[in-house]
């Protein structure tokens, strides 16, 4: 994995994809996520993006609300 | 008798499932090692009677929310025979985790595959038998929607177990047993999702949408109210007619002004509470108040709240009390305690009687929907504005990960089982009241300190300075006082207090006071306390009194310092 290619949830445009490979959250954070799916190595899908607030994802079936201050703490490279 | 407990994550349709079984007659019961309501129903299950426990969804039972928590501790602390667990089939790859969980703990576990029609019409196909066998539990395809698949219920099959003890079930594995499409359908969700989440349109939309939903509520409920008023006039003659040869006059105003004029005017009101729920729990059934919860985030962001806030303060459009409860989901303290500030400002159910009485009395009809949908407004704004001034600092803002789950449309039965469990929560709550405070306000409109002062005429002299400024007179301040206790009381109080006339109670109120009197009144009925039973919510969910005391104290001084504006506003302009 080239490091250039890693950005974060937060910057992704809508209707984008990526593959998450890093979590650097509160472990709270972590486990709820991964409880929903939301874990290292899946596939994740911008669906839907607010004026500064918050981003629709998907993650296999399931989408979710996240804050982008949260999607900032995600990083992912875009597929 | 055996014990099953309910468990699943939010939005699996475990409260669809429960209500399906449970009709209108679950309860709440104390569980060892559990704090909050956790309700249960006795029920006929695998040919005997059972206790079905319903606790609360969690996505896993080590995060640590205070969901899980009560999970945990339940499990720990109660002996149970078997756990259902339900899970939404269309997203059986990360909610059948949970249930390996459960099973690792050494449970007897059920799984039912709830929505398995949605699953069916996405192209999920799942391989129950393999998957029987690799778990080693019993596994049934259900739709609590449409309350299929229950066949299960009726007789107990045990399912054939291999001696072999099975490795720990991994995520991976799942492809063995449930073959996904390519690409899921989900094109209505989207579609609707595109337009109802619209970066400029959601906001504007949502507005829309509740602007809508009260005119229903107003236009649908009203008839039925004029109808239910004409019945009970008409059976409230029959009996004063009755009771007045052979019943002293005093008694007989007892009975007829204090009890019957009391309860029965509050009654009418039942209809308009039955449609607000239906309409309610349609929205909560469809999937959108997690919209609603993201169209609203940034701006409750900027209050140091978040969506879920939103969607507890849409709750308390019904009842402040469950949505004050609801408070417990946030993790943080500075959220929680700023969320119970605001909440009851919410416009509630019982606060809408009142408000649909005075319209009706001093409004006319074509501005009916727009009077009740500005108090709905004024209730917004000061949530906003309280939100602001109680504004904590933010460092310790708590994460926001919120499922959306896909729109459905929900059946009429499952709106009514919802609506019919929460109207039984008001009534219920409602009736404790009601019967005690008409009997006290009789009382004491009735009961003479002097020949031409009563206690309430005291009380209200009393207290005319305060009160008269902002246009509040003698005989509206004593319902004021009794909607303390709770607003269900205050249309009955005011029956009560105007009663022994031969006019009817909006025709007393309508030549009493003025119409600028009425907007005053109903805007200190929206802003004070709500109930005794939200302070109680409150300091019980806080264990803080400064908390209790600062609502208290607030929403009062808010109250009068808004009527006080309005009125005297609306007497220099009209």
């Amino acid at each position: 994995m080239q490091k250039s290619q890693i950005r974060l949830l937060s910057e992704l445009s809508q209707n984008s994809f990526a593959t998450i490979v890093e979590i650097d959250h509160q472990p709270s954070f972590t486990l709820k996520a991964a409880a929903l799916g939301l874990k290292i190595n899946k596939t994740v899908c911008v669906l839907h993006k607010s004026n500064n607030g918050p981003i629709c994802i998907k993650v296999n079936t399931s989408s979710f609300m996240i804050r982008a201050i949260d999607a900032a703490k995600i990083k992912v490279i875009p597929q | 008798m055996k014990k099953i407990a309910l468990i699943g994550m939010p939005n699996s349709g475990k409260s669809t499932f429960f209500n399906s079984i449970s009709g209108a007659s679950a309860r709440i019961a104390n569980w060892s090692g559990v704090t909050v309501d956790v309700e249960s129903v006795r029920t006929l299950i695998f040919g005997e009677i059972v206790e079905l426990i319903d606790l609360p969804g969690v996505y896993s039972l080590h995060s640590g929310s205070d969901d899980e928590v009560v999970v945990h501790e339940f499990l720990k602390n109660n002996q149970i025979d078997e756990i259902f667990f339900i899970l939404n089939s269309t997203q059986i790859d990360r909610q059948i985790i949970l249930a390996t969980e459960l099973l690792n703990m050494g449970f007897n576990l059920r799984i039912l595959c709830n929505m398995h029609d949605e699953a069916k019409k996405n192209g999920i196909k799942i391989h129950f038998e393999k998957l029987q066998n690799r778990l080693q539990v019993p596994i049934h395809p259900i739709s609590a929607k449409f309350k299929e698949g229950y066949e299960f219920l009726s007789k107990k099959q045990e399912l054939k177990k291999t001696k072999e003890k099975s490795k720990k079930f991994s995520e991976s594995e799942i492809k063995n047993y449930v073959s996904f499409p390519r690409t899921l359908d989900t094109s209505t969700t989207e579609k609707l999702d595109k337009f109802f989440l619209h970066p400029y349109l959601g906001l504007p939309i949502f507005f829309i949408t509740l602007f809508f939903l009260f005119q229903i509520i107003y236009g649908v409920a009203e008839p039925i109210q004029d109808l239910l008023g004409g019945v009970f006039d008409y059976f409230g003659g029959l009996l004063q007619s009755n009771l007045n040869p052979w019943l002293p006059n005093l008694l007989s105003s007892f009975v007829y002004d204090g009890i019957y004029l009391g309860i029965t005017t509050v009654l009418t009101f039942v209809p308009v509470i039955v449609i607000f729920f239906l309409m309610m729990s349609f929205i909560e059934n469809s999937g959108y108040l997690s919209r609603a919860a993201f169209v609203m985030d940034r701006m409750m962001e900027k209050m140091g709240l978040d969506g879920r806030s939103f969607v507890m303060i849409l709750f308390g459009f019904g009842c402040n009390v469950p949505a004050l409860m609801g408070t417990k989901i946030m993790r943080s303290k500075s959220i929680r305690y700023l969320s119970m500030l605001i909440i009851p400002f919410s416009l509630c159910s019982a606060r809408l009687q009142v408000f649909l009485f005075f319209t009706a009395i001093f409004f006319e009809p074509r501005i009916g929907g727009l009077i009740l949908f500005l108090m709905y407004i004024i209730s917004f704004l000061l949530i906003l504005f309280t939100a602001i001034i109680f504004k904590k600092d933010q460092a310790d803002n708590e994460s926001v990960l919120i499922e959306m789950p896909a729109y459905q449309l929900p059946t009429l039965r499952q709106n009514m089982l919802t609506a019919s469990h929460e109207v039984k929560h008001f009534l219920t709550r409602a009736s404790k009241f009601i019967l005690g405070g008409v009997i006290v306000v009789w009382l004491l409109t009735n009961v003479y300190i002097s020949p031409e002062l009563s206690v309430a005429d005291s009380i209200g002299k009393a207290l005319n300075p305060i009160f008269d400024p902002i246009g509040i007179n003698d005989k509206l301040i004593i319902a004021l006082i009794f909607g303390f206790i709770a607003k269900e009381i205050v249309i009955g109080a005011l029956a009560v207090i105007f009663s022994g006339n031969d006019s009817t109670l909006p025709d007393l109120l309508f030549n009493y006071i003025t119409w600028q009197q009425a907007i005053s009144f109903m805007i200190f009925t929206l802003i004070y306390t709500p109930c005794l039973s939200t302070i109680a919510v409150i300091k019980n969910q806080s264990k803080s009194k400064k908390l209790v005391l600062t609502s208290l104290i607030w929403s009062l001084l808010l109250a009068w310092v808004i009527s006080f504006v309005t009125y005297q506003s609306l007497l220099f302009l009209y």
